[in-house]
């Protein structure tokens, strides 16, 4: 994670009245604003995003460099449209805003928007441009509604400024329907400075786990490791259902104990899985919810694709269930206490030596021929047995 | 007479930064006590500007400056102290509490360069300017400064000792 402190460069001027960005360039801009001031902040809670307007009488600072989204969405507000624009002032005083920053710390970077045709000179340019590499500023410029004439200046600009290629220029060419923000977004410049998480923080919501972005490996090995068992939990489950489609009530009443056990042995060999373990049971409490509408979601689940379950697994971790109705679903709430959750699944995922194997395998530091995981798996079968012939002997 | 030191120890190594130097080469490459190795390249144009912040307030007797004899060595230094948030325009506008031209001799042989102590006798930090090299050209290269001074006011801790209660 880059620890930055990022002053945002807005073209206030009456170029951007122009509507040919939906709904206008002015607009489009605080958009933007407000998804890269979002994104810089959650990569980082100590990073600092401050506003420039460049046009008008002078350069305003409408915001210090504050790490709190919230006024940066307040301070977009107070921004007119008016005048035109002054660069070459605007990244000095940019410049010295971030010499003054609070946390010497933070690397120094300008993100400007220019949307109107530039009027200074091209050596002007330049010259400013080695000011902001001499003093370690890095530049990342988007370029929208004007961007062929002023495509030379600026990439003059960003030439100079660029040190070990921390500077970019993004260029929105004009074309019905496109959204600056996405734009951004989709080139993940703004967000990538040190190869982070890119745009996916924007999406949050329901994809958030990165169904797709796998970005995990690199930042996180422990938490892909573990996303990765759970969903190849979830697929075995799936392709369960789809053989068993017959509720299967009887195997709900188990698993607990050998949920336990299996989680715990995870806990112990990677350590900092804390926060994903409680993932984990997120997850295990989805797939105990479906089952507890049985029938019915067995059958949905089964017509959707592989992502849209995901996706319905993650509505349904949102969604709380008092002990009460799981009661009600025919599931005894063992050990009220402990949140770990029943998953039947499992329970028969571990009959299946094969994929008990190739889950300890992925484990790391996990010796599947272990004496201990061996006798471990053992009992788990053991007890899982002895269960089953309880329930079958009530269910008489 | 007090002993002058190396003040190495007394450098702040997180707060202090060199300006203008290649990307990826870091200021510990000259402050710290080096085989002169590493060193520090100047990036976009021949100048070359090091913050160098104290833990303590400092006394500085002299300093010495270590560079290649070839060209790249520094010629012009301007010494400032205890500026905030010092940069090159900041260098260029100021007028130095010193201003050295280097010779040659003086920084193959890594000879001292002594200031006038009396100005410099409460450092908090120190701002070496270092505006043009001997060759003209447009690198400049230093391998290695050392500052010599005397620390104020060091608590011993060594000297700490427990009082033994009485009963």
């Amino acid at each position: 994670m880059v620890l930055e402190a990022c002053v945002i460069l807005i073209d206030n001027s009456s170029h951007s009245r122009n509507g040919d960005f939906t709904p206008n360039r002015f607009l489009s801009q605080i958009d933007s604003i407000n998804f890269i001031a979002g994104t810089k902040i959650q990569q980082n809670r100590v990073n600092t995003v401050g506003i420039l307007s460049m046009s008008g009488r002078r350069p305003n600072l409408v915001l210090a460099p504050t790490n709190d989204v919230g006024q940066v969405l307040i301070a977009t507000n107070k921004i007119q449209i008016e005048g035109k624009m002054d660069l070459i002032s605007s990244i000095e005083i940019a410049q010295l805003s971030l010499k003054h920053r609070s946390n010497k710390e933070h690397a120094q970077r300008i993100v400007m928007f220019v949307a109107s045709p530039l009027e200074e000179k091209k050596e002007d340019l330049e010259k400013i441009g080695s000011q902001l590499r001499k003093a370690s500023i890095s530049l990342d410029i988007v370029s929208f509604g004007e961007t062929e004439r002023n495509e030379e200046k600026l990439s003059s600009l960003i030439d100079n400024a660029n040190s070990g290629d921390n500077c970019h220029l993004l260029s929105v060419p004009t074309s019905s329907g496109i959204i600056l923000a996405d734009q951004i977004q989709g080139s993940g410049i703004f967000s990538s400075s040190s190869g982070g998480m890119g745009g996916d923080f924007g999406s949050f919501g329901g994809g958030g786990y990165g169904g797709g972005g796998m970005v995990d490996p690199n930042v996180d090995p422990e938490l892909a490791m573990v996303l990765q068992m759970s969903l190849e939990e979830e697929r075995q489950r799936q392709s369960r259902l789809s053989k068993e489609n017959s509720g299967e009530s009887k195997n709900k009443n188990n698993e607990t104990e050998i949920n336990q056990q299996k989680r715990e042995e995870e806990g112990e060999k990677a350590m900092e899985l804390e926060e994903t373990e409680k993932g984990i049971q997120n997850i295990n409490k989805n797939e105990n919810n479906e089952q507890g509408d049985e029938t019915d979601m067995f059958s949905q689940l089964e017509g959707l694709t592989e992502e849209e379950q995901m996706e319905y697994i993650m509505k349904m971790s949102l969604q709380e269930m008092d002990s009460k109705e799981l009661e009600q679903l025919g599931i005894e709430n063992e050990e009220e206490d402990d949140e770990k959750e029943k998953n039947p699944e499992v329970q028969n995922a571990l009959q299946d030596e094969d994929l008990v194997d190739s889950i300890l395998l992925s484990l790391p530091g996990v010796d599947p021929e272990n004496e201990q995981i061996t006798e471990t798996i053992k009992n788990i079968k053991e007890e899982n047995n002895e269960e089953k012939e309880n329930d079958e002997k009530k269910e008489k | 007479m007090t002993e002058f030191v190396d003040l190495i120890n007394s450098i702040d190594l997180k707060n202090s930064e060199c300006l203008n130097s290649e990307p990826n080469q870091e200021i510990t490459n000259i402050l710290k006590e080096d085989e002169d190795t590493n060193f520090i390249t100047s990036d976009t144009d021949e100048q070359l500007l090091v913050n160098i912040q104290f833990k303590q307030k400092v006394r500085v007797h002299s300093i010495i400056v270590r560079a290649e004899g070839d060209g790249t060595g520094p010629q012009m230094m301007k010494v400032f102290q205890n500026q905030f948030s010092f940069g090159f325009e900041e260098a260029q506008s100021l007028k130095p509490t010193h201003k050295f031209k280097l010779i040659k001799r003086a920084i193959t042989e890594g000879k001292l360069i002594r200031f006038k102590m009396v100005r410099f006798s409460n450092v908090g930090s120190l701002h070496l300017f270092f505006e043009n090299n001997l060759g003209g050209g447009k690198v400049t290269k230093i391998k290695q400064i050392t500052v010599v001074g005397v620390p104020l006011e060091t608590a011993n801790i060594s000297k700490i000792q427990s009082v033994e209660e009485k009963k």
